[in-house]
């Protein structure tokens, strides 16, 4: 099987075959650009946004998933569900936040719609049920309302609660 | 294997990795989070924070997918909408029939069609429909494989009074004539131009010279106004196979290129000397006057000494500099002499990641009023640390990140201890040192009386350990 070389940021180069780079859209797109042959072996895909570490990551995620079929066209009607996380995927993702807000930044960078889903509906997992406090705790995000602001804001979800 | 934390079982939530997380996340991938919430949840954490309340409120008020079931509740949303994302507006549909009657509606930012949408779903009629009858659009962003436009000389026909800010989301080679289009549009108050087609691929130089002349000229016409120009440039894939000098026409284009003064400029993709980018991007630099932010992305170290003219024009305004990552390969390796920066008294925040910095040299010649510094490349940790905590005395926030394959980043860990007692720092980040667990449970004793996060996870072959302090005051 042809194979594409991807070089991540810190100079790492990973042989990926060219079937499982393609689900990234942002590769697949510059090798048809570049109509790149299968014998340009040497020709190595630098990647700026990615570590190797993620990047090693990332291509783990693909390879176990080489042969899902393409996601469904969005559809911003539907209901969006999120216990829908294969187990492979919970396992895969059972990592530290630092670890799991770089691959959705990778997935996002290549655009890799199944890896960006899953990761952003284990994100939502995490806040979901929480009260703000909680949210703010975990995800260390620091409170920077005012006083007051803080009172309208509790008044208007009041409101759309009653409703 | 360190300690590891793993966020989605644990109760206890004190020795987590900092806000930097989030902070990180794009605003697009935010609003994918939220979009998974419910109704409940999205209220919820709309009391978390002003960013999420503002995105919430986008996402409660508007989000409108147009379709043909879903018009209704245009209709009947007879109130100002935040943002309008527009898409699978498609030549079945008459969006011109469907708005009668709702005509006015106040429209803060447009967004017409979308980058994950690979095919054109919005008609030529229903854009006019559209950019006809939302007058009051002050944002638009317009991803051209999304209009299903057949006469591209429509756009020289419209006009956006209230347009401030523009921007253009390009992803493929394909979709550069419906972009040429859209540069003929007239926005008489535009002030924030951004450009995104970092993207596209491009093979064949030539052939983008009358794309960068449209854009030069797109430029020209809006300059009495503009302030902000953010470029990601297209990857010239092969420009380093080109000659780098003897075009003419390059240089004749480059000079019609308006000298038009900005406060805040962002170009990504100058990596190859003569290309046309790097062309434009030091022509337009080299005539600023009273920058006060810049971002550079992609450029090679050996040419940050080319911005010296830069520096030296807008070395009394420029208040924000942001340097950040590296283009190709492992040959452009080189030291980076902060020099550069000394004319530059009044920066405040400083960036600086590039893996390929091999060190950071006259470090004595950094801006000493600094309120934020941030430094990603392979530096020897001891001497940078020990220079900072003794003349860096305005520093509010600082991080360091020493890239991971470099030996020279294993960091003594009691220069930390003078770092945290710079009065006024508020946020440290440290990562990617090459810690022992018994080092880092050393730290966090000694610093008790701060919050700290600590948080490690671990590779096959090497150990991260990130540390991550906040504090509201220091006292000493």
């Amino acid at each position: 099987m042809p194979v594409v070389r991807l070089q991540s940021v810190d100079g790492e180069v990973f042989p990926v075959d060219v079937e499982i780079a393609r689900m990234s859209f942002a590769i697949r797109n510059m090798l048809d650009d570049l109509g790149v042959q299968d014998n340009d072996a040497e020709e190595v895909i630098p990647l700026p946004n990615v570590t190797g570490p993620i990047l090693r990551k990332v291509i783990e995620w693909c390879t176990h998933h080489k042969d899902d079929p393409p996601p469904p066209e969005e559809d911003d009607t539907r209901e969006k569900r999120t216990d829908d996380i294969p187990a492979w995927d919970q396992e895969f993702l059972r990592v530290d936040q630092a670890v799991l807000f770089d691959i959705i930044l990778a997935a996002n960078y290549l655009d890799i719609k199944g890896l960006l889903d899953v990761t952003c509906k284990t994100v939502a997992n995490m806040i979901k049920g929480k009260t703000p406090e909680e949210i703010r705790k975990l995800f260390n995000i620091k409170n920077d309302f005012t006083p007051a602001e803080e009172e309208q804001i509790r008044k208007e979800n009041e409101w759309c609660e009653e409703k | 294997m360190t300690d590891a934390t793993i966020i989605s079982e644990g109760e206890d939530t004190t020795t987590i990795v900092g806000s930097s997380a989030f902070e990180s996340i794009p605003i697009e991938v935010l609003r994918k989070i939220f979009s998974f919430l419910s109704f409940e949840d999205n209220l919820r954490a709309r009391d978390v924070c002003t960013l999420w309340c503002d995105l919430v409120d986008e996402n409660l008020s508007f989000n409108v997918p147009l379709g043909n079931e879903t018009l209704g509740t245009v209709q009947l949303m007879n109130r100002p909408i935040k943002s309008l994302f527009v898409s699978n507006l498609t030549k079945e549909i008459s969006f011109a029939d469907s708005i009668r009657g709702n005509i006015g509606t106040k429209v803060d930012h447009l967004f017409l069609g979308r980058v994950s949408h690979p095919y054109p779903s919005i008609s030529q009629d229903n854009l006019i429909a559209l950019l006809t009858s939302l007058k009051e659009i002050t944002s638009l962003t317009i991803s051209p494989r999304s209009l299903d436009i057949k006469d591209l000389s429509l756009f020289t026909m419209i006009s956006l009074g209230n347009v401030t800010k523009l921007e253009i989301l390009v992803r493929r080679l394909s979709e550069l004539e419906t972009f040429k289009g859209i540069l003929q549009l007239r926005l008489p108050s535009l002030q924030h131009l951004r450009l995104d087609w970092e993207k596209v691929y491009v093979s064949n130089v030539e052939k983008m010279m009358p794309l960068y002349e449209e854009m030069y000229a797109f430029v020209g016409r809006h300059k009495r106004m503009l302030r902000t120009l953010d470029l990601s440039m297209p990857y010239h894939w092969i420009d380093r196979h080109v000659p780098t000098t003897g075009d003419d026409r390059r240089s004749e284009i480059l000079r019609t290129l308006p000298q038009v003064q900005l406060e805040s400029v962002m170009l990504q993709g100058l990596p190859v000397e003569g290309s046309p980018v790097f062309n434009l991007g030091f022509h337009l630099l080299n005539h600023q006057k009273s920058l006060r932010a810049l971002s550079l992305k992609d450029l090679k170290v050996g040419y940050y000494t080319r911005l010296r003219p830069l520096f030296l024009n807008s070395a009394g305004t420029l208040t924000e500099l942001r340097m950040e990552g590296a283009s190709m390969g492992a040959s452009s390796y080189g030291p980076f002499s902060c020099q550069l920066l000394k004319p530059c008294l009044n920066l405040r925040k400083l960036t600086i990641h590039n893996p390929q910095i091999s060190e950071l040299t006259r470090i004595e010649d950094l801006p000493l009023g600094l309120e934020a510094l941030s430094l990603k490349m392979p530096i020897d940790g001891r001497v940078v640390y020990s220079w900072i905590w003794s003349n860096l005395v305005d520093l509010k926030e600082l991080g360091i990140r020493p890239t991971l394959w470099d030996s020279h980043a294993v960091v003594d860990i009691n220069h930390f201890q003078h770092l945290l007692a710079l009065p006024h720092l508020t946020k440290l980040t440290l990562s990617d040192g090459l810690f022992q667990s018994r080092e880092i449970l050393e730290f966090t004793q000694r610093t008790s009386g701060l919050t700290l996060n600590a948080a490690s996870y671990s590779w096959p072959d090497l150990v991260n350990v990130y540390i991550h302090v906040d504090r509201e005051v220091y006292s000493p």
